[in-house]
């Protein structure tokens, strides 16, 4: 049984379940590309520097950057299709309807996980965003180009971990009402 | 707030694993029950101001430039699952040894091996073994034991062969040169490809009608198609020897080899004129779907080992192990190979990997053993581990593809003289450490 939960082709376990998770499924796969993005680049500056000699300031950093929202959007774009690896041996062989309380259960401590993480990556944030004496300015990432990247990757991570507080709340409405209609 | 720091490591260290284990067979996903653990702890050990440790983990670890080669191979190998490199890799190795018992067998570990040196994830290439060579040995009437053991064993390869994103994960948390680290898991690799390629011919010497030689017929109608052998072997190889060359060279990060190796791959697709923008979009997806399902089990289990660390959990580890082996060398190497295995059972590998890596690798350091050697036998660890019950994700991947009378019970059994194999390689890598060194 747990065969059919990990087999890759299976896609009837993907499907995204609702508005939200559909937006991430289409936005996730849009901005795949940008995987191929940081291959053009990375590629460009290796011909640069032993073609030309001339090795760029803003390759690195910027695949780094693409990359790296690209990592934590994954998250919730695994969340969205249901891609996050589990052990599904009991989880498996247990009846449907218990299968529905371990869900609501699993939906629960998502919640309490991003919440924390809210909180904790919106103080990530603001200090990327604010100096400690108040004023406005962008955390940058010190090289010789210093771009502000450091404070985008921060606020880009806090708004992933609110939009997955949503994908959590959303599939716990979704799984309360299912067990209720069942009933 | 709770105050878990009165209750000392030890019964705090317990209280975790309990936590993790009780979560993980709820079925809740990894990537957020050690988040989740990591965020509990570190409140009731520190407060809540600590939750400000798990996310600044998460940032430094989405921001590392390394683990951008991660993505990279893991597009190489979705470009080649979607091209017809493989079909006509598989087509000009027909030529070897077709006329002994085991031809087409080793046929496919020539394959797997050649395929495993252009990618460097578990899954895909079994997938691709499992349409292309296991249904060709079995309609030739090779043992299905024998025939299975072959696809998902060599397809597995593909994590221990460089470039391998085990490799690359161990040469993260570990902090060694994961150049150092293909270099030295090369000969242990093909070492171990060699033990499978003996065994298939001794066993179909012993037993020769469990693995046929292909009719007069089936070898004319092979002669008679028409492979292009420039086409099918030359730029797919003349890939696998730039990335690995400017890996080994050091003319180029891991990052820019890989990708060189998507770029090749791309250029390969493009001669053979099977280069679409619908194959690139969707090589991009594919790797969209894995990346983020791998990541998260990273960000996770380093925000535990962070939080962790912080709690003096990883001094009290080594504590442990050190008190329980007596500070003994390969008794400590031992039972890190336990604590390996069993977790191996219940965890992914990217998990195993950066919740443990942290906390043996600066034992093994300490103990005056080399890092480099460690990570191949962390490597082998973790191949004995993809194909044994009952989370062997290389069985359910062929699962997926195998004729529906293949059960997953018959695929385990298969696999046990595979895993034996393994193991005898994990033997002498451990005992002889030049097998892995001997470039130094």
């Amino acid at each position: 049984m747990s065969a059919e939960k990990n087999n890759p082709l299976n896609e009837l376990d993907h499907q995204p379940r609702n508005w939200l998770d559909k937006i991430i499924f289409k936005l996730g796969d849009a901005a795949s590309i940008f995987y191929l993005f940081t291959v053009v680049i990375t590629f460009y500056e290796i011909v640069m520097r032993y073609a030309f000699n001339a090795p760029t300031i803003w390759v690195h950093e910027t695949a780094t950057f693409v990359g790296g929202i690209l990592f934590v959007l994954g998250g919730s774009y695994a969340l969205a299709t249901n891609r996050h690896v589990r052990i599904v041996l009991l989880y498996d062989s247990v009846l449907d309807r218990t299968q529905n309380f371990l869900n609501v259960f699993h939906h629960i401590m998502g919640l309490i996980f991003t919440a924390s993480l809210i909180y904790a990556s919106y103080y990530m944030a603001e200090s990327a965003f604010y100096a400690p004496w108040g004023e406005p300015r962008l955390e940058t990432s010190g090289s010789a180009w210093d771009p502000a990247f450091p404070a985008y990757t921060k606020l880009i991570i806090l708004m992933v971990f609110v939009i997955m507080f949503f994908q959590f709340l959303f599939h716990l409405i979704q799984d309360l009402v299912g067990i209720r209609g069942r009933k | 707030m709770f105050e878990l720091s009165a209750l000392g490591i030890g019964w705090v260290s317990l209280m975790m694993l309990t936590l993790m284990i009780a979560l993980l067979i709820t079925g809740m996903q990894l990537a957020f029950v050690t988040g989740l653990v990591a965020v509990v702890f570190a409140v009731g050990w520190f407060g809540p101001d600590a939750v400000g440790v798990v996310s600044s983990r998460v940032y430094s670890f989405v921001g590392s430039y390394v683990f951008l080669a991660v993505p990279m191979f893991v597009m190489m190998a979705a470009l080649l699952d979607r091209s017809g490199i493989a079909v006509d890799l598989f087509d000009a190795m027909k030529k070897v040894g077709r006329k002994i018992h085991g031809g087409v067998g080793v046929q496919t570990l020539l394959v797997a091996v050649i395929l495993a040196s252009m990618s460097g994830v578990i899954g895909g290439e079994i997938v691709l073994l499992g349409i292309l060579a296991l249904p060709q040995m079995l309609r030739l009437g090779y043992d299905k034991k024998l025939a299975i053991g072959i696809t998902a064993a060599g397809g597995a390869l593909g994590t221990m062969l460089p470039p391998s994103i085990v490799l690359i994960i161990y040469g993260l948390t570990a902090n060694v040169s994961i150049g150092d680290l293909f270099k030295a898991s090369f000969l242990p690799a093909f070492m171990l490809a060699m033990f499978y390629v003996i065994y298939v011919l001794v066993y179909s010497k012993l037993y020769p009608d469990k693995a046929p030689i292909p009719s007069d017929e089936e070898l004319a109608a092979d002669d008679a198609k028409n492979v292009n052998y420039v086409r099918a072997l030359f730029f797919p190889l003349l890939t696998v020897v730039f990335v690995l060359g400017s890996i080994y060279g050091g003319i180029a990060s891991v990052t820019e080899a890989s990708a060189l190796g998507v770029v090749g791959i791309v250029i390969s697709a493009a001669i053979r004129k099977e280069l679409t923008w619908m194959v690139l979009k969707e090589s991009a997806q594919a790797t969209m779907r894995t990346c983020g399902m791998i990541i998260w089990i990273g960000i996770g289990a380093t925000a535990l080992v962070g939080v962790y660390n912080l709690m003096g959990g990883i001094d009290f580890v080594e504590q442990l192990i050190l008190s329980l082996s007596g500070g003994n060398a390969m008794l400590t190497v031992l039972i890190m190979m336990l604590i390996l295995f069993i977790l191996g059972m219940f965890l992914d590998w990217v998990g195993v990997a950066l919740l443990t890596m942290p906390i043996f690798v600066p034992i093994i350091i300490g103990l005056g053993m080399d890092p480099i050697w460690f990570g191949v036998v962390f490597c082998l660890n973790m191949q004995v581990s993809f194909l044994s019950p009952p989370f062997g994700p290389a069985a359910f991947y062929l699962k997926s593809v195998a004729p529906k009378d293949i059960s997953l019970g018959l695929i385990f059994k298969s696999l046990i003289p595979f895993i034996i194999m393994q193991v005898i390689a994990l033997s002498l890598v451990v005992a002889f450490p030049q097998l892995a060194l001997w470039w130094k």
